[in-house]
């Protein structure tokens, strides 16, 4: 059983889809990326799990429950959505204990201190929310999502705000948590990051899904490069006449040479370039990164 | 586990209840109401100045405070329930307590809690302001004391819905509170003048009828009349509350 799973969601503003018939699923024990520009649906989706909007139409469900139900599933769930949101003048511990006043969850008289623990807010915990940089806020959401020991996290941008060291820190969080078998869904602006944890990944673009499924089904449905460069410069240009006789499409870029879509190709031109009595001096097959991936796909991952 | 709707809403207001327990709120609400009770207590027993002490109403600065404390349930109840718009603390209030109608009832009875409490301070504090200034307290006295303790404390409780209605629906503090604050003291008496028949239909006079045990406003409204009308409006804005906040997506 999927711990998502979405099946032709829509949300309508007006006559404009903000999110337009999506489906995807995430795997339960999963770290799912979610990617997208701003704008592109993600925190809309996000909020229609979490029964903060209601869909225009389509239907959803969390953990084996429907999203019209949201009170059949949000106590296993551990939420931060578009930035945390705490009463400025209380102090973090008084927050996190108003959470658990509200809450429907048996009270965990540790779990205050253990969550500030795990977000290294400990010591900080009498500080009113107010005075927090915009990093601890961020690690007080995080705190707030992870005090109720969740089966489900859903994050969006939790890094928002957070230096390197910070951005480390919630990466290694959330891969200790995956470890634990704890499904998560995050969103982010840097790729890298979501790149080292995610497992699966959803492309989201104006609000349709450009992709869903695992990281290695993302980078197999990427074009690989082979990046060749001869010993001598003045090759180039033959090396890149080779290629188009050869079909593909190629482009000299530096001091190297660009042969776009050939996955397994290296040898092939290798004995091609040794052929025509030139030597390389590098040869590589290059697979995108996700930040690569994102940029360059404004029709979507192909 | 789908936790049921008294749970959630009991939830609500001990979280609502938490919040106000924090030192500045309480002194700021219990110093704005010590104040003014005081001061109307002075002015019942001293400046007005009764010929026999004994005729004066041992609650008489109570009367007089109610009217105040009506003000500051509006504001405070209004202000709880738009405060979770503004600094967008309803979204963690919804996951945590998953029921837009808990919400609701949990914000209303943190209110009415509330109330009871404050009316409750302002009673008993006009009780020993008359008993300290000479006036006696006699048998014959306590259940026309507790009428006009419950009539006050209705009074106020309607009040305050119509302000955590107003706090649903501007969805921020200081509108709410603007808007709560122009239609009982202008707005009202506006229509009060110009259009003298709708004056026993208008809200805020029948919740102070209520108050005044229908001898505060006006003596052509009886008590009855602004009981009924009173509670007609308690549910036409608890109704407009829940229809407004359970349709609405949350910020």
């Amino acid at each position: 059983m999927s711990a998502i799973a979405i099946n032709s969601l829509t949300k309508n503003y007006g006559d404009i889809p903000r999110v337009d018939s999506i489906s995807f699923e995430v795997p339960r024990g999963s770290v799912c990326g979610f990617v997208g520009p701003n704008g592109s649906g993600k925190t809309t989706t996000m909020r229609m799990l979490l029964g903060l909007i209601r869909p225009s139409s389509g239907e959803a469900s969390i953990l084996g429950h429907s999203i019209q139900e949201p009170g059949s599933y949000l106590h296993k769930v551990g939420a931060m959505i578009e930035g945390p949101a705490f009463y400025p003048h209380l102090s973090a511990e008084k927050n996190l204990r108003l959470l658990q006043k509200v809450g429907v969850i048996a009270r965990d008289s540790q779990a205050i201190a253990r969550s500030l623990t795990h977000v290294g807010l400990a010591g900080r915990e009498k500080d009113r929310y107010k005075g927090f940089s915009l990093g601890m806020k961020q690690r007080l959401g995080i705190a707030a999502a992870l005090m109720f020991e969740p089966e489900l996290l859903i994050l969006d941008e939790p890094t928002n705000g957070l230096d390197p060291v910070g951005a480390v820190e919630v990466r290694e969080l959330i891969t200790t948590l995956a470890a634990r078998g704890l499904t998560i869904f995050i969103s982010s602006h840097l790729l890298e990051e979501l790149e080292i944890m995610c497992d699966y990944f959803v492309m989201i673009q104006s609000g349709k899904i450009q992709f869903a499924g695992s990281a290695k089904q993302l980078m197999n449905s990427q074009e690989l490069t082979l990046i060749i460069r001869p010993e001598y410069a003045i090759d180039q240009k033959t090396l890149l006449s080779l290629a188009r006789e050869q079909g593909f499409k190629a482009e000299i870029l530096g001091d190297s040479v660009h042969i776009a879509n050939a996955r397994g190709q290296g040898a092939h031109f290798n004995r091609l370039a040794a052929a025509a009595g030139i030597n390389l001096e590098h040869l590589q097959t290059h697979a995108p990164t996700l930040t690569e991936i994102f940029f360059s796909t404004k029709s979507g991952p192909r | 586990m789908s936790t049921s709707l008294p749970i959630i809403a009991i939830n609500v207001a001990r979280g609502d209840l938490f919040k106000i327990r924090q030192p500045r709120a309480l002194v700021t609400i219990v110093g704005a109401l010590t104040l003014f009770t005081g001061g109307m207590n002075f002015v019942s027993f001293h400046i007005k100045k009764p010929a026999v002490l004994a005729l004066i109403r041992i609650d008489a600065g109570y009367q007089l405070a109610l009217s105040f404390l009506g003000i500051l349930a509006l504001c405070i109840c209004a202000s709880y329930s738009a405060q979770e718009f503004s600094l967008k603390t309803l979204r963690n209030l919804f996951l945590h307590a998953p029921s837009r109608l808990g919400v609701i009832f949990g914000k209303v009875l943190a209110g009415v809690v509330i109330i009871f409490a404050l009316n409750s301070y302002i009673f008993l504090f006009s009780l020993a302001f008359g008993l300290s200034n000479g006036t006696e307290l006699r048998a014959s006295q306590v259940m026309g004391l507790l009428r006009d303790f419950s009539h006050g404390f209705m009074s106020t409780c309607a009040l305050g819905i119509f302000g955590t209605t107003l706090g649903f629906i501007c969805a921020s503090s200081v509108i709410a509170i603007a808007v709560g604050l122009l239609w009982s003291l202008i707005i009202e008496s506006i229509l009060s003048s110009t259009l003298a028949h709708s004056t026993a239909w208008l809200p805020i006079v029948n919740f102070e009828n209520l108050a005044g045990s229908g001898a505060k406003t006006l003596s052509t409204i009886t008590f009855t009349h602004s009981l009924v009308v009173s509670a007609g409006y308690v549910v036409f804005l608890l109704a407009l509350s829940i229809l407004s906040f359970t349709r609405a997506d949350i910020p």
